[in-house]
């Protein structure tokens, strides 16, 4: 997580940079692949809270509906298959995956090729222990993304999420992606 | 820009404005067939009665007069009038139903079905029995009605606008796992709770789109709280934090009351192909204590709109 915060940071030093490229945002859909780790805190009624974590393989869509030079509308899907420490507390049953997807809506203001916006969204789990236990919770929640996107469809994404939780689920989220739109 | 007030009402023709003609009505395709059932019908079973048909001299007719030969029709005259009936009908359906939508789909959907012993605030005592299928791949079927629009903002491409509609869900639920106590995945216990429910909600939605000029992708989210009514039928084991039954219980609820029903909806729409999130809720009370129904799904749909 420090290492995400210091990305983070070069990003947002170079979007406040006065050198930016004074290119503008242009409609098109978004597709990027990468890397996504999670933090899960799922209190339980009467016992210890399940805390463990997930990391796997992230990917992304996104269309980007331009308002004007500065700002443009990102909703988004994004999913990420993960091997996770001990899903359920019990000794022996160390691992299992995360199908994770989400539905977000961003708000994105540009300056330059770079990028900062808030987001909502709806997120889902589906956690599947090796001894083939099945649950799926879900739940709103938000986040900031910064990112970068070059004039020939490069594209690079960070993003943190914090699913809120009317359930009393904790779950945090950091995303480093690579992509490219089609304009 | 804002429309104004004078507009507030104002309804946008046609499925949306900014889509080609020619993609819009497949409705047609499925309207179509009927006057063709009806014409091969009617060649198949040339005696059925047909309405409006000319009557045959009456047997009680004065002897010896002369009735003037009806007109004779075949069978195939009577089938190119039934088909133009069914083509006018056709077409007054379809005015009718103009702007909806039907959304046919299927996809990764997670049932659940909470019930308490107690109709006051559940706490730790409460005896709950909490069923659910754990998330399975089912299929989905929704019904809006046409889109209204309140405001509209200009894009560099397209709009983003606000509007409402009404959308009616329909829920055929078997939930055959349960989670007890602290359990996070549904068990096989031998329970079981399945029913129905029927919810409809006015939404408030947000519509952005199209992406790209003559192509119709759109994208569209929001929120909706309305009335629905639910039945099921299950036999349970409530337990809470400190007992559990240890035989089970049938429960049922029946479709008597209006309850509380709200769903929200992520939506990526490509042609009449859409990309889908949404969850649904039916919360309330019934006479022994209180039920929460939750329907979440990520799904694959397409939309037909009339």
């Amino acid at each position: 997580m420090k290492s995400a915060a210091l990305i983070s940071g070069i990003f947002i030093a170079l979007f406040l940079s006065p050198d930016s490229l004074p290119a503008v945002p242009v409609n098109g859909i978004g597709l990027y692949a990468g890397l996504a780790h999670h933090r899960y805190i799922l209190p339980q009624e009467a016992k210890e809270d399940l805390r463990f974590t997930g990391t796997g393989l992230a990917l992304g869509a996104d269309a980007q509906f331009v308002v004007n030079d500065r700002w443009s509308l990102n909703p988004a899907l994004q999913v990420s298959f993960e091997k996770t420490s001990n899903i359920f507390n019990v000794p022996g049953n160390t691992e299992g995956t995360v199908f994770a997807y989400s539905g977000l809506f961003q708000v994105r203001y540009w300056q330059g090729n770079f990028y900062v916006g808030p987001l909502i969204g709806v997120y889902q789990e589906t956690f599947r222990s090796h001894s083939n236990q099945v649950f799926t919770r879900g739940s709103e929640g938000g986040g900031l993304a910064v990112g970068w996107e070059g004039e020939n469809g490069l594209l690079i994404n960070l993003q943190f999420d914090l699913e809120t939780p009317l359930t009393g689920d904790n779950i945090r989220a950091f995303r480093v992606q690579a992509g490219f739109r089609w304009k | 820009m804002l429309l104004s007030r004078s507009t507030f009402h104002a309804r946008i023709p046609g499925w949306r404005p900014e889509i080609p003609a020619g993609r819009r009505l497949p409705a047609g395709v499925i309207l179509l067939p009927l006057p063709v059932m009806m014409l091969v019908l009617l060649l198949l079973f040339p005696s059925l009665p047909v309405q409006g048909q000319t009557p045959g001299p009456t047997p009680g007719g004065v002897p010896g007069e002369e009735l003037s030969e009806p007109e004779e029709k075949t069978p195939l005259d009577e089938a190119e009038r039934m088909v133009g009936v069914a083509g006018e009908t056709m077409g007054r359906v379809r005015e009718r139903l103009r702007g909806q939508v039907v959304t046919l789909g299927g996809g990764l959907v997670n049932t659940t079905l909470n019930l308490t012993r107690d109709r006051k605030f559940a706490n730790a005592t409460t005896p709950r029995a909490n069923m659910t299928d754990n998330g399975r791949l089912d299929l989905l079927f929704t019904y809006q009605t046409e889109e209204n629009y309140l405001a509209e903002l200009p894009l560099r491409v397209g709009h983003f606008r606000l509007g409402y509609n009404t959308v009616f869900k329909w829920i055929s639920f078997d939930l055959e796992r349960q989670t007890v106590r602290d359990a996070t995945a549904g068990e096989d216990l031998g329970t079981n709770a399945s029913g129905t429910m029927v919810g409809v909600a006015p939404t408030l939605f947000m519509l952005i789109g199209p992406l790209y000029p003559n192509k119709a992708i759109y994208w569209k989210a929001g929120f909706g709280a309305g009335g629905g009514v639910i039945r099921y039928d299950g036999d349970v084991l409530f337990s809470n934090a400190v007992s559990i039954q240890t035989s089970r219980e049938t429960v049922s609820g029946r479709a008597d009351r209006l309850y509380v029903f709200i769903h929200t909806f992520w939506n990526l729409e490509w042609e009449n192909w859409l990309l889908a999130f949404q969850n649904f809720d039916l919360r309330g009370s019934t006479p022994v204590g209180t039920f929460v129904f939750k329907q979440t799904s990520i799904s694959i749909g397409y939309t037909i709109h009339f």
